[in-house]
């Protein structure tokens, strides 16, 4: 993207944004709290709009410019998905909740569906686990599965990009590991990009890393950076503290 | 076909939106235009002074309003307190299953019609309050403001305990907690933390029992007496919206426009004082 | 505040709230009490036309504002244009506290006069609904902002158009809220007098079917009105006592979820 500018109500919180996120790979973006990693996520599938926020500059996603206003929202969407911070399971069975995303763009058999949904609760690995439980609600399943659910429904669309705003903030060591395994095995299908607060995460997952701070893109580089090789300023500062 | 239903979708909410703006706009529109007949009769007297004499075409209203004012005030005065005290014991102090037993009755009673306190009023608080204080009540046989009153506030008590209620589980459990790690009694902590919290809430409630109590025709016409007058405890006297629901059978031409004046009025009082809901 | 001082002041408060439980208890007392039974007989044909007669008033109106609300919730929630929204919340706060009686007047003159109803059992509905309307809406517009943001984000960020994210997700989980809207809307509808006066009427509707819609007629609570003044407050009474069930059966049943 170039130029990338954000703000919410005339107040700034992205300024002048460019950078090239590397497909196929792990990208992390760390930062401060408040630095808008979040908005800059939430830029690249067009969400941040929700919250009335005002978006110029210009994003390419393959080639074509995703900031125009008659871009069609449910295919962009398609291709880049999003897991929030928080699980955030719908209302509805484990598997309405999975094949919620399938039966909105594709036009799938019940038997297709249903290979599909275990196709993607097998990835997570939740299969195993819930497998014989797929008509039962979806919130009686623990934070980790739910997080992971939401992993799957995401994924079930097969997008090209992943986007996922601290999705193991929540969680417990073991789901982490869990999640960070499952996030490891999807590339170089799926562009991954990934917000975190943890730096260790970070550096077990990544091979991109953008650095956020002062609401505009301070340096980019590779795992390598969180060893402080050719860390600038602000970033030592804020790998002192982790 | 997803387009004709986002395109429905889209109609659905926009309507809706469009008619709640639209209902207030109407309705004060034209009470509005059925108001002015009278009110350009009347000029200022309407609201000033306390004849109401539809037969001669002389509408003022300032008698009515202040029996409304009166009676609304002290009913919330009274009720408002009790309310509290009462939404206070029985959800902090006492068995929780009398507390539960206590708010159901009390939800109960937020659904009964107003007609049935007036009823109420009428054949058993009317005939006590006129044995009991009989020197004072002669000329009204017990109808009149205290009536009205005491009715009135058994009446928004229900609403106003169940909102209470509702205000006093909402009150975050870790402040009170903390008070209770200082040392506080539970009294304490009811005093000195959650009531002070709680401040705004109770006034957003009261005023909408007071709403509702300015608001009230039918139970108020029972016990009230229907004779326009200056207000008292012991002396009949009519509300506002008594009024229109009295006289909206049979009046027509100026009495009627002065119907809608009234209505016109009670519209924009209301509609001006807080309201426990507005508060996004 | 000392220690003495609060226990005092929470002694002091006992009385009151005992006396508010024993006054409601008298209430139901007096009311049970004087419930007539001489004419029950006369009276079954009255009572069985006015709770049908509530009944219907009472199911059309909630069924008629219940989508309303929901619709105009769902605005509330997802509008963009921020001053608009404050106009809306002003003015339906504005609604909310306009007394019963008002939205009678206006009723009739809209739905009776204009739409030419006249006195009739659908008018008084469609004042009932429009009665409901503001504190419906922000029952539930309260209820969809609690529940729905990061299941509604999920549903967006999974591509669903608005109008399906919004039926599809948001409405299964305010389900449990429009329920409780849905009882809470009935009860006060047939608690209602004043607006049910000037717009569907007194008397009795004797079509059959959905065609009593058009006819006027009295509901339980506007019928007591009636009796009381002509006298019969034993059969007022009756109809109190009957309301008295209707709202514990709506209240019961609305924590049946």
């Amino acid at each position: 993207m170039r130029n990338l500018a954000v703000s919410y109500n005339e107040t700034p919180v992205l300024q002048d944004v460019s950078l090239r996120i590397r497909g196929g790979c792990i990208t992390a973006l760390i930062g401060r709290s408040g630095c808008g990693k979040s908005t800059f996520l939430q830029c690249l599938n067009r969400l941040i709009e929700e919250n009335g926020a005002a978006v110029s500059g210009s994003i390419l996603f393959e080639g074509r410019e995703i900031l125009s206003p008659h871009l069609d929202l449910c295919a962009l969407r398609r291709q880049v998905g999003m897991v929030f911070q928080a699980p955030s399971p719908f209302e509805m069975s484990i598997f309405d909740n999975v094949a919620y995303g399938l039966r909105l763009h594709e036009r799938l058999t019940r038997r297709e569906l249903r290979r599909r949904v275990e196709k993607e609760l097998r990835r997570v690995g939740l299969l195993e686990e819930i497998g014989d439980r797929m008509s039962a609600n979806a919130r009686c399943l623990s934070g980790g599965q739910q997080q992971r659910l939401c992993i799957a429904r995401a994924l079930a669309l097969s997008p090209r990009v992943l986007l996922l705003d601290e999705p193991t903030a929540a969680l417990d060591p073991v789901s982490t590991v869990q999640v960070e395994r499952l996030l490891r095995g999807l590339v170089p299908h799926v562009t991954v990009v990934i917000v975190t607060h943890n730096l260790a995460q970070a550096k077990r997952i990544a091979q991109q890393i953008v650095f956020f701070g002062r609401g505009t893109v301070l340096q980019i580089g590779d795992a390598g950076l969180l060893d402080g090789i050719g860390a600038e300023a602000a970033l030592r500062e804020y790998l002192e503290y982790a | 076909m997803r387009k004709i239903r986002e395109a429905l979708y889209r109609f659905s909410v926009i309507t809706a939106a469009a008619i709640g703006a639209a209902t207030l706009l109407l309705l004060a529109g034209w009470m509005l235009a059925a108001a002015l007949p009278a009110l350009r009769a009347s000029g200022i007297s309407f609201l000033m002074s306390p004849v109401w004499e539809p037969t001669r075409e002389r509408f003022g209203i300032s008698a009515m309003l202040l029996s409304s004012i009166g009676t609304a005030l002290g009913a919330v005065a009274a009720a408002s307190p009790a309310a509290l005290c009462a939404a206070l014991i029985f959800g902090e102090f006492c068995h929780p299953a009398v507390g539960r037993a206590f708010f159901a009755l009390n939800r109960i009673l937020s659904g009964l019609p107003s007609v049935l306190y007036g009823l109420i009023g009428m054949t058993c608080l009317v005939p006590v309050i006129d044995r009991k204080l009989y020197p004072l009540t002669a000329a009204a046989g017990g109808t009149g403001g205290l009536a009205v009153i005491l009715i009135l506030s058994l009446m928004v008590l229900p609403s106003l305990v169940t909102g209470y209620e509702q205000t006093l589980r909402a009150v975050p459990q870790a402040p009170q907690r903390a008070s209770a790690a200082l040392g506080a009694t539970k009294a304490q902590t009811a005093f000195c933390c959650i009531l002070p919290s709680i401040r705004r809430s109770v006034r957003l409630h009261a005023g909408n029992a007071l709403r509702r109590a300015l608001g009230e025709a039918t139970a108020v016409l029972l016990v009230s007496g229907n004779v326009v007058r200056l207000p008292s405890l012991f002396a009949a006297q009519r509300t506002l919206a008594g009024t229109i629901v009295l006289e909206m059978g049979y009046a027509a031409g100026k009495h009627r426009s002065a119907l809608f004046a009234i209505g016109l009025f009670l519209l924009l009082s209301t509609a001006l004082l807080p309201s426990a809901q507005g508060e996004g | 505040m000392r220690r003495r001082k609060a226990s005092l002041l929470l002694f002091l408060c006992i009385p009151v709230a005992a006396s508010v439980l024993g006054m409601q208890i008298g209430l139901l007392w007096e009311a049970v009490r004087r419930a007539g039974h001489s004419s029950w007989s006369a009276a079954l044909p009255h009572f069985w036309n006015q709770t049908v007669n509530t009944l219907l008033l009472t199911c059309a109106a909630v069924i008629i504002s219940l989508p309303l609300a929901f619709f105009c919730g769902v605005w509330l929630l997802r509008t963009r244009h921020k001053r608009c929204k404050r106009m809306l919340l002003h003015m339906l706060s504005a609604l909310a506290g306009v007394p019963s009686a008002v939205y009678g007047l206006f009723g009739y003159l809209l739905f009776g006069g204009v739409c030419a109803l006249g006195y009739s059992l659908l008018t008084g509905a469609l004042t009932a609904a429009l009665l409901l309307l503001p504190t419906t809406v922000f029952l539930l517009w309260d209820a969809l902002r609690r529940l729905g943001d990061t299941s509604l984000r999920s549903a967006l960020a999974l591509g669903a158009p608005e109008g399906r994210a919004v039926c599809g997700v948001l409405l299964p989980q305010a389900g449990h809220a429009i329920y409780t809207a849905a009882f809470l809307a009935a009860s006060r509808v047939a608690a209602e007098s004043a607006a049910l006066i000037l717009t569907a009427g007194i008397g009795e509707t004797s079509a059959r079917g959905l065609r009593r819609f058009l006819q006027s007629g009295a509901t339980l609570s506007v019928g007591m009105f009636q009796s009381i003044l002509e006298g019969e407050t034993e059969l007022a009474f009756s109809a109190g006592v009957l309301l008295l069930l209707l709202a514990a059966l709506l209240d019961a049943l609305s924590h049946g979820r």
